[in-house]
């Protein structure tokens, strides 16, 4: 009775998007139990991108239902998801590239800061959230992914593999209780995708993690549970290991 | 870090102002009634560079907050025979409510339509003006000179358009708009408006109710433009319709790019700067606006940033 609140974080009911005659996510139902890294693969417009766009509320579904635990949060903004705990990192790099990278992570932190902010009367409500505090936690979100230092630099100097990492920190700013990292490997030299799954395998202690990743070495090495999508559907849920072993999926996705 | 650009543009700024205050005492006759003028008008632009600079939004129907402070208040003394600072007050709050269901229409829109949307209000208050010509007094505005009362200081009584009072009247209302702009570019608030200007949609995506703070910017904005309004019709006794043309929404425009969009101080200096040149060389030619127009060129293609904005990213990076 109580289990969505012992495991299943995040489901979708139905869940459909068409974007005119195109049916981009199809009747999904998806579910994600916490503490773990799950990973949606799947072949080039699979639906992929739009699933998780549904569920941090960039798009709006067509029809069906999101539950984010236990809540019904398929009428909720963007934002107020944020607020929910589900934060999402663009796949093409989303950053204040004119500001400098203490502005970019501060921005963040300033938020998630006032949130928890407990005010016991309206002033205290309205109290700001001091600067010496958002500095704190912007150099151990900094530290977290490894940029230490860079906090005068403007964020769009940055290489582009930091600038990733830059906005994973933002994204950890901001309190996330589930962090969609939307093809955080693409672009990135051996070394950094190295780099990156070991921040991802840290990450994933203390947050869940829900991954899009093309590259199978990186989900078959962080993943414990993987969806596969296929036209806009569920084709194959399971653990890596099944997954490899699955025929459908051999044959549609990983059989080349 | 953010302490120490707080401390350098506060003297900065404060500065300029202490400048400006001693300058009453020096400047001739003629200078001193144009610098008064420029401070309003430039208040004006401080309260428009609000919404363009820090916010991102481009509005081509400023005027309209202008003219329905400059009306509101004008109108409030003359028929309601409120006292000038009722009038003051009344244009202030008349202003506010009129931006925030202006801001509720026209924030459902952004770029380009939301600066056709602006242009449309605009345009249809000041037809509105014309058109009500009987309470308005159309085309030919009004005089306040009678209907204004005196301004007592340790019991002496001043006329609003006492030189003097009209200096330092437009010198408080400067002095009050740069450093409210320059604290809330300091504050949290602040640094979310920049965001919004800089990436709309990740700041969404960080949480933040992207369009309770464009509102807020607007209101601001559109109430601050309001007030600047209201206390040009009192102090130079005037209420009229040129206030409400679209050059009146332009010219905030160029005033803000020329002196740095983005920037605190940047709308006073391109005020500055345009009000001389125009009074220069319109002593030359009446084509003054053929001058002004290349100067606009030439700037854009060498100081894209404007005069501060270029001065900032060179020298002075503390610059709110």
């Amino acid at each position: 009775m109580d289990e969505m609140v012992t495991v299943e974080l995040l489901s979708t009911h139905g869940l459909t998007r068409k974007y005119g005659g195109l049916v981009a996510v199809d009747d999904v139902n998806f579910k994600l139990y916490q503490e773990s890294i799950h990973a949606i693969i799947g072949p080039n417009g699979a639906g992929k991108t739009t699933l998780v766009s549904l569920i941090c509320g960039r798009t709006t579904p067509s029809s069906g239902r999101i539950n984010f635990k236990g809540n019904d949060i398929t009428g909720l903004s963007s934002a107020k998801r944020v607020q929910a705990g589900i934060v999402y990192t663009f796949q093409v790099t989303s950053i204040f590239s004119n500001l400098s990278c203490y502005e970019n992570i501060a921005l963040s932190v300033q938020r998630n800061l006032r949130a928890h902010q407990k005010g016991t009367s309206l002033l205290g409500k309205w109290r700001m959230v001091s600067e010496a505090d958002i500095e704190l936690e912007v150099s151990k979100y900094l530290l977290e992914v490894g940029l230490e230092g860079v906090q005068t630099q403007i964020a769009g100097t940055l290489p582009y593999g930091h600038q990733k990492l830059l906005e994973v920190a933002m994204s950890l700013a901001a309190g996330p209780k589930l962090l969609i990292l939307d093809e955080p490997t693409q672009g990135l030299a051996e070394a950094e995708i190295e780099n990156l799954t070991q921040l991802i395998q840290e990450i994933s202690k203390s947050v869940n993690v829900l991954l899009i990743e093309h590259n199978m070495e990186v989900v078959f090495n962080l993943a414990e549970h993987v969806t596969v999508m296929d036209n806009g559907s569920i084709l194959a849920e399971g653990t890596p290991a099944e997954i490899e072993n699955n025929d459908a999926v051999q044959a549609s996705y990983l059989g080349n | 870090m953010r302490k120490k650009s707080l401390v350098y543009s506060l003297f900065f700024h404060v500065g300029i102002l202490l400048l400006l205050f001693v300058l009453q005492f020096i400047l001739p006759t003629y200078h001193h009634s144009s610098v008064s003028k420029i401070m309003v008008l430039a208040s004006y632009a401080v309260a428009y560079n609000f919404l363009l600079g820090y916010t991102g939004l481009m509005s081509l129907g400023h005027a309209m907050f202008f003219a329905a402070g400059m009306y509101a208040a004008g109108l409030g003394i003359y028929y309601l025979e409120l006292s000038a600072l009722g009038g003051l007050l009344f244009g202030a709050g008349f202003t506010l409510v009129m931006s925030l269901i202006f801001g509720l229409f026209a924030l459902r829109t952004s770029g380009v339509s939301f600066l056709i949307v602006t242009l449309m209000f605009g345009q249809t208050f000041y037809l509105s003006i014309l058109y009500f010509n009987e309470f308005t007094f159309g085309q030919d505005g009004f005089s306040m000179a009678k209907h204004l009362g005196k301004l007592v200081i340790f019991n002496k009584e001043y006329l609003y358009s006492n030189p003097d009072i009209r200096y330092n009247f437009a010198l408080i209302l400067l002095t009050a708009y740069l450093l409210i702009t320059t604290f809330i570019m300091f504050s949290p608030v602040g640094r979310i408006l920049i965001a919004i200007r800089e990436n709309e949609s990740r700041t969404e995506l960080l949480g933040y109710n992207v369009f309770y703070y464009k509102l807020f910017a607007l209101v601001l904005s559109g109430t601050f433009s309001g007030i600047a309004g209201a206390t040009h019709a009192l102090l130079f006794s005037y209420v009229g319709t040129t206030f409400a043309e679209i050059h009146h929404s332009i010219s905030p425009i160029l005033w803000t790019l020329l002196g740095g969009a983005g920037t605190v101080i940047g709308p006073f200096i391109g005020t500055g700067i345009m009000f001389y040149l125009v009074d220069f060389i319109s002593g030359i030619t009446s084509n003054y606006q053929l001058v002004v127009g290349v100067v606009l060129i030439l700037m854009i293609i060498w100081f894209p940033m404007g005069i501060m904005g270029t001065l900032r990213q060179k020298w002075m990076k503390w610059l709110p």
